[in-house]
């Protein structure tokens, strides 16, 4: 009798174990699924490289009075994974150009934009007087780029993952660098040998 | 065979209640207000001071916390920003930080705001579960 009882509620949590259930999260959220780069890594990134470049006194004196034309090079990725820089660069150049200090300009659209006026200025079906002429476009002042280094050490289950992550701002005309910072993240993993 | 039964039932029943306290601490530069949602983080955390900066036309808020515990503690911080008549500013998400503390340590934490309009911050810290 009690045998089977015991076999019943072994069952029902082995059963109870197999339900697949799924829910929405917060997008803005700590992520510790894995030591790998994250989301909490991208999102700490894009938000401390934007609040360093906007407090920073050199760019507070290049932003007075004029809004200067940015184009973002992509960042490196010098680490060992595989990871989505543009995404980063994305999220950083999103937020200094809705803090209306910097105007962008985007290299990777270049073909589609001339394929665009191509067909406004070649075709007949398209008003001239209306059509988009070539050669005005405003080119950047300033570039954007970036590198992002990992080192990674292994000690038998235990991993240390160190993320390094440096953006310069330069001045096209003169070369000079007028800002730049990096940020750092250290990550841990510790596999016990107990325990989920 | 009752002990083994308990033995086998007492993790799951354990694990039932590991649901977490969310409600943490919640610091407002309006008001310079302080308000202790989490009992255990408010014996174990003090907000010292709440300062707001301007740089660059900017709003930057400052908030130094000291710990009054001896052990580590793993938190996580998230600014929420405010215009003048006490609105959300839009765009103003920023994700939650994390930050470690050691014992009886001072610190401080920042955040700047992404608009000029934001003049007023709200910083909510929790312990990293």
């Amino acid at each position: 009798m009690k045998k089977s009882v015991i076999a019943l509620l072994s069952l029902a949590v082995l059963l109870g174990g197999c339900s697949n259930k799924v829910s929405y999260g917060d997008a803005q959220a700590v992520e510790t699924t894995t030591v790998d780069f994250g989301s909490t890594d991208l999102q700490k990134i894009a938000a401390e490289m934007t609040e360093s470049m906007l407090s920073s006194g050199s760019v507070a004196q290049i932003t007075q009075g004029n809004r200067p034309i940015v184009f973002v090079e992509s960042i490196k990725n010098k680490t060992s994974e595989h990871i989505d820089t543009e995404s980063v660069t994305d999220s950083i150049s999103t937020k200094l150009l809705n803090s209306g200090k910097f105007r962008f300009v985007d290299m990777d659209r270049v073909e589609a934009v001339r394929s665009q006026l191509n067909f406004q200025n070649n075709d007949e079906l398209v008003n001239q007087n209306t059509a988009v002429q070539f050669g005005k476009m405003v080119g950047a002042q300033y570039m954007l780029y970036g590198n992002l280094s990992s080192i990674v050490k292994n000690a038998g289950s235990d991993k240390d993952v160190y993320y390094k992550m440096t953006m310069r701002l330069m001045d096209l005309e003169t070369g000079l660098i007028e800002w730049a910072d990096e940020t750092e993240i250290r990550k841990q993993q510790e596999k016990s040998l107990l325990g989920w | 065979m009752k002990k083994w039964l308990i033995a086998i039932l007492l993790p799951f029943a354990l694990m039932a209640c590991s649901s977490s306290q969310t409600a943490g601490i919640s610091v407002d530069s309006g008001t310079q207000k302080v308000l202790f949602g989490d009992n255990v983080l408010g014996y174990r955390l003090a907000v010292d001071q709440i300062n707001t900066q301007y740089n660059n036309g900017l709003a930057r808020g400052i908030v130094a916390v000291t710990s009054k515990f001896s052990g580590d503690q793993r938190l996580q911080y998230r600014f929420y920003w405010y215009d003048a008549q006490g609105l959300e500013v839009a765009g103003s998400d920023s994700p939650w930080r994390t930050f470690i503390i050691r014992g009886l340590d001072t610190m401080s934490i920042q955040g700047v705001a992404m608009k000029p309009e934001a003049t007023q911050f709200r910083v909510q810290i929790r312990t990293l579960e």
